[in-house]
């Protein structure tokens, strides 16, 4: 396990992708929970999830979070940070080619391909924030937190029609963007 | 790109409207809206052109199919097996099906993987033990444990059965399974968990999609793999929370006290399966998730859910519902109404304490819905429970109508019948001894079901242990005619019994245990291991606690009561006298104890013969029941009393007070308040009072109709009283209608031939005489004096009767040779009978008559006048003075020429 690397960015707190998928399970759980919730009351602090996994992974201790949406969106963007820098690490050890192959266990990593349309899409989502940033979160949301377009909704506070309208027109810069990068197919090398 | 939101904003207003319009539209909208800016037209269309999802959908999928479509562990061996595939999430961990491959052989299993590493050494070792004790845990309804351990790279997994099928709820819907599968399945499930609490093992865990049901239709627990063990709750809050906390909680199926973090035992299970059968029976969940796990939590600590009727009637997919359970909603809410209501309502109690104490206890309920027996969930109010055994168990109500009997007896002699009343006796004991005498007793002791329950609750009372370990089921148990059934209970009592011999408990619990499973035997109809049992129980309470003891004599008492229903009389005197004499001398605190004594000790009396002795003991268990105040125990011995007086002022005094009791208590449409109402009116015709007892009777009649409480026995005595009132106050037309009716019933019951038929056969033949119809009624007198001849021994008295009113029927529809013969034969076969005085003075009337209607008025004069001096010689003679008289003066008129000097 000692092998295992452990990216400086998050310390010690970043868990294995395996957990990293649990954590994906724990946020479609959550989500669809709160896809039946009451709106009008939510006041206790959500800590009282009591899973020690999840607040493990999406924070520190003795923090607290508003309501369930501010806890789950929390959650989606702690999962984002960490499959980001999973795949840019790893893009990085097999561009670099300095690391032996030995030195990580690549099984416990998603494919090279999920990797590089993470980081491609990560970089994207930052470039919509900078002019959109609400829309950049329905789409981490959608995305990286797997969310139905009405679940994310329901975080976000907006009715699932703007949701929905949002999501197009997010997803036609996204893939317009992520399009483009594929035509520079090179660029980076 | 970039750009800013002011820029944004106007590409995005475009976009939509653009994207929004027809695609024919669209260019030229795009023209117009960006008419002078030919950037923006380039950025929209650029969108445009990215409108649709991309090939592969990624976005809109998420990033969860890239993680899942490479899961780490997939082929990853951990223990002997490696993971295949991912079959489900759960609050642990990832369960995966897996393989192991060995020579000649290869085995699937479900593999889970916990989530939670092993962080100390304790929870290692917590983890070890559970695995071991998992490993134990063996039935067919639990997905066993092949193996579990920490994997090389410190993976803790557990190997389980895999178990190839569908949560149980969605079987049940794909299957359409009716409310009686679901309670069927249910049932299984339940023993199954109460199977682990045997072995110590909590589930805590328990929802739908834990149990699955295969392709045989066979439910399996899955995911023990974080169940608690009871041991660790039991040793202390600290333990108990450390289980509630390391658990992401299914909060909908979880009860209060765990959601609560307080200590668990096996009520967390009952409510949890509560909760199972809620959504099982309605299709919805008592409580719906709320979107926040803590809410939802909330509801179930402080709120209570709808009852399950209630809660299906509300939904808007109630047709859907129902269709699911092959029913209409209409339906499903009747058949959720009442006792489902009331055994989900119990299993899902707040209070610990009030739910039911075992997983069986709850199993065991659902089961005698699924039979008809009354359940536990339901407050035994003793008109629910008579209901059920009424609808589960016609013998025994048909039994209880002996009292009937009786009293009918007593009526006819009002009638000149008092042959008839004897008759009715003597044939129903024949009938009574046709049947299985033992059986014919044991339902007459089920009809005192309402004092027994009482009493076993005394008993059960005496040890908390008791009735949870039994989960109360003798209480309910009944006489059993089918003998699978009767196998069944057997083997589920001798293995309980079994259970309590091997557990070593004190002497007091096991005694009582064993005592109480003995009772259930007797009820059930398993006399001989009954006699074991209770004998077995009886020696362990006479040496721990003396003979002189509470338990020995409650040992007695069951003992005697088992003897007297399998008609070993003597040895039932002897028990029953050594309990009243226990009891008696015991400071009565309990009177129930004493009063159930007096009154089972009065019918051994009875049946050998000590009438008397048989009144004192009903009067005192009469006096003992009324000042403990049960009215429906009061109102039995009431009954009972009257059946022993023989002063019919009392009797009636007594069946009216019975009657009132029930009607109040029990109300009007019990059946065992209608059984009073006919007995009363039995009473009120014996003295007299038919007028008063025909309100009675058609109130009966009419509820006997309709709800079928009498039973077609029952129904037809009612009807025979009511064609004697009716007769009897001048209405032969209304009487002929009752009579035929209740004919049809008995000859519908009886067949065309049975001496039984005799009663009713007379009756109508007294109502064709009252309408002259003398033929007919010759008809039927043939008849009767055919089965009675069968029936009765050649000496008894009231042959030479019947046979003197063929022969003055034949008379007087004008055969009058025939007539006259079978009178002579019949006062000649007098002399050799038991009759007692007035039967011979009534043959003598008949022989007068009938010699008269022949011409031989002198005979006739001399017979009549023997008779009437001969009236004096026995108060039983004395009665029919004045009607001799009469009849003398009467013949004297009709032959002024005769009559000189005598």
């Amino acid at each position: 396990m000692d092998s295992t690397p452990r990216p400086e960015s998050t310390g010690d707190a970043l868990p294995d992708s395996w957990t990293v998928s649990a954590l994906y399970d724990e946020i479609r759980r959550l989500a669809r929970g709160m896809m039946r919730r009451e709106r009008a009351d939510h006041t206790l602090p959500p800590t009282a999830l009591a899973n020690e996994a999840y607040l493990r992974l999406i924070g520190r201790e003795g923090q607290t979070w508003k309501d369930g949406n501010e806890l789950l969106a929390a959650a989606v963007t702690t999962l984002r940070r960490i499959l980001v820098e999973h795949g840019r690490r790893r893009l990085r050890l097999k561009r670099g080619g300095g690391v032996s192959r030995a030195a990580i266990d690549t099984d416990q990593l998603p494919a090279a391909a999920t990797d590089e349309r993470v980081v491609a899409l990560d970089e994207a989502l930052q470039r919509l924030a900078e002019f959109d940033p609400a829309k950049a979160k329905l789409v981490e949301l959608r995305f990286f937190g797997g969310l139905g377009v009405d679940d994310a909704a329901a975080v976000l506070g907006i009715s699932p029609r703007t949701a929905a309208r949002d999501w197009r027109v997010a997803r036609a810069f996204l893939q317009a963007e992520l399009g483009e990068g594929a035509d520079r197919d090179d660029l980076d090398s | 790109m970039t750009w800013t939101r002011e820029r944004w904003a106007r590409i995005e207003e475009v976009f939509h409207r653009v994207a929004e319009a027809g695609a024919d539209r669209r260019p030229a909208e795009l023209a117009a809206a960006c008419a002078g800016d030919p950037e923006l037209r380039r950025e929209v269309a650029r969108l445009l052109d990215a409108d649709e999802p991309a090939a592969d959908g990624v976005l809109d999928t998420g990033i969860g199919v890239a993680l899942h479509g490479h899961d780490p562990l997939i082929g990853r061996r951990v223990g002997a097996f490696e993971l295949v595939e991912r079959i489900a999430e759960g609050g642990m961990g990832t369960v995966y099906r897996a393989e192991r491959r060995g020579a000649d052989f290869r085995q699937e299993a479900a593999v889970k993987v916990l989530r939670l590493g092993l962080s100390t050494p304790a929870m290692r070792e917590r983890f070890v033990r559970e695995r071991q004790v998992l490993a134990r845990l063996v039935h067919p309804n639990v997905a066993r444990l092949h193996d579990g351990g920490v994997a090389d790279d410190g993976l803790p997994y557990i190997a389980m059965e895999l178990v190839s099928g569908l949560p149980i709820d969605r079987y049940c819907d794909q299957l359409r399974t009716t409310v009686r599968g679901r309670l069927e399945l249910f049932v299984a499930v339940c023993r199954a968990v109460d199977h682990a609490h045997r072995n110590l093992i909590l589930h805590l865990d328990l929802k739908p999609s834990n149990v699955l049901v295969d392709e045989n239709g066979a439910p399996k627990l899955v995911d023990f793999g974080v169940a608690a063990l009871l041991q660790d709750v039991a040793a202390g809050a600290d333990a108990a929370v450390a289980v509630t906390r390391n658990r992401p909680l299914t909060p909908e199926y979880a009860s209060p006290e765990l959601l609560r973090g307080e200590p668990v035992g096996v009520a967390a299970d009952v409510w949890s399966l509560g909760a199972v059968l809620y959504e099982l029976l309605t299709g919805s969940r008592a409580f719906r998730p709320t979107g926040s796990d803590i809410e939802t939590a909330r509801a179930v600590c402080e709120t209570d859910a709808a009852r399950p009727s209630a809660a299906f009637g509300d939904g808007k997919d109630a047709v859907a519902r129902a269709a699911a359970r092959s029913a209409t909603p209409g339906e499903l809410v009747r058949a959720l109404r009442g006792d489902l209501d009331r055994i989900v309502q119990k299993a899902m109690r707040k209070e610990i304490s009030r739910r039911y104490a075992s997983c069986a206890a709850l199993a065991d309920d659902v089961e005698r819905y699924l039979g008809g027996f009354p359940v536990l969930a339901r407050d035994p109010s003793l008109g629910y429970r008579a209901s059920k055994f009424i609808g589960r168990n016609r013998l025994g109500v048909a039994a209880a109508f002996t009292v009937l009997v009786a009293l009918v007896g007593g009526l006819a002699a009002t009638l000149r019948m008092a042959a008839v009343a004897r008759d009715e006796r003597d044939a129903a004991a024949l009938a009574r001894r046709e049947a299985e005498s033992a059986r014919d007793r044991a339902t007459a002791a089920s009809v005192r079901a309402a004092a027994e329950t009482a009493h076993a609750r005394i008993e059960a009372a005496s040890s908390q242990e008791v009735a949870e370990f039994l989960g109360d089921t003798f209480l309910s148990s009944q006489f059993l005619v089918d003998p699978a059934e009767r196998d069944a209970a057997v083997a589920m009592i001798r293995r309980r019994a079994e259970q309590v011999r091997q557990r070593a408990l004190d002497p007091h619990l096991g005694a009582n245990l064993l005592h109480a499973l003995g009772r259930s035997l007797v009820r059930v109809g398993a006399f001989s291991e009954a006699e074991n049992l209770l004998k077995e129980a009886a020696a362990i309470r006479r040496e721990h606690f003396g003979p002189g003891s509470l338990e020995n004599a409650l040992s007695l008492g069951a003992l005697g009561r088992m003897w007297f229903t399998t008609g070993r009389l003597d040895e039932a005197a002897t028990a029953l006298r050594e309990a009243y004499a226990l009891h008696r001398d015991r400071p009565h605190d309990v009177h129930t104890d004493l009063a159930l004594a007096a009154n089972d000790l009065a019918a051994v009396e009875r049946a050998l013969g000590n009438v008397v002795r048989a009144r004192d003991l009903h009067r005192e268990a009469l006096a003992l029941r009324r000042e403990s105040g049960e009215p429906v125990l009061v109102a039995e011995s009431l009954n009972n009393l009257a059946n022993a007086e023989s002063d019919p002022a009392v009797v009636r005094q007594l069946l009216e007070e019975a009657l009132a009791l029930r009607e109040n208590v029990l109300g009007p449409d019990d059946p065992l308040t209608i059984q009073s109402r006919t007995n009363l009116a039995a009473a009120r015709m014996q003295q007299g009072g038919y007028a008063e007892a025909r309100p009675l009777l058609t109130l009966a009649i009419a509820k006997g109709r309709s709800l079928g409480a009498l039973g077609a026995e029952g129904l037809g005595v009612a009807l025979r009283l009511a064609a004697v009132c009716d007769l009897q106050l001048g209405d032969a037309a209304a009487a002929e209608a009752q009579i035929e009716e209740s004919l049809a019933l008995d000859r519908q019951r009886l067949g065309e031939d049975n001496v039984r038929l005799a009663t009713p056969l007379e009756i109508r033949a007294r109502i064709r005489e009252g309408r002259g119809r003398w033929g007919e009624a010759a008809l039927d007198w043939r008849d009767v004096l055919r089965f009675r001849t069968t029936m009765l021994p050649r000496q008894h008295r009231s042959l030479p009767l019947t046979r003197c009113s063929l022969g003055t029927a034949l008379v007087r529809a004008g055969d009058v040779d025939a007539g006259l013969a079978e009178v002579r034969a019949a006062n000649e076969a007098i002399t050799d009978s038991d009759a007692s005085v007035g039967d011979r003075l009534d043959a003598s009337l008949h022989l007068a008559l009938a010699e008269e209607a022949a011409g031989n008025v002198e005979t006739a004069e001399r017979l009549l006048r023997d008779a009437a001096r001969r009236c004096d010689e026995t108060p039983e003679a004395k009665g029919r003075r004045e009607a001799f008289a009469n009849h003398l003066r009467t013949f004297l008129a009709r032959h002024p020429s005769s009559g000189t000097g005598r």
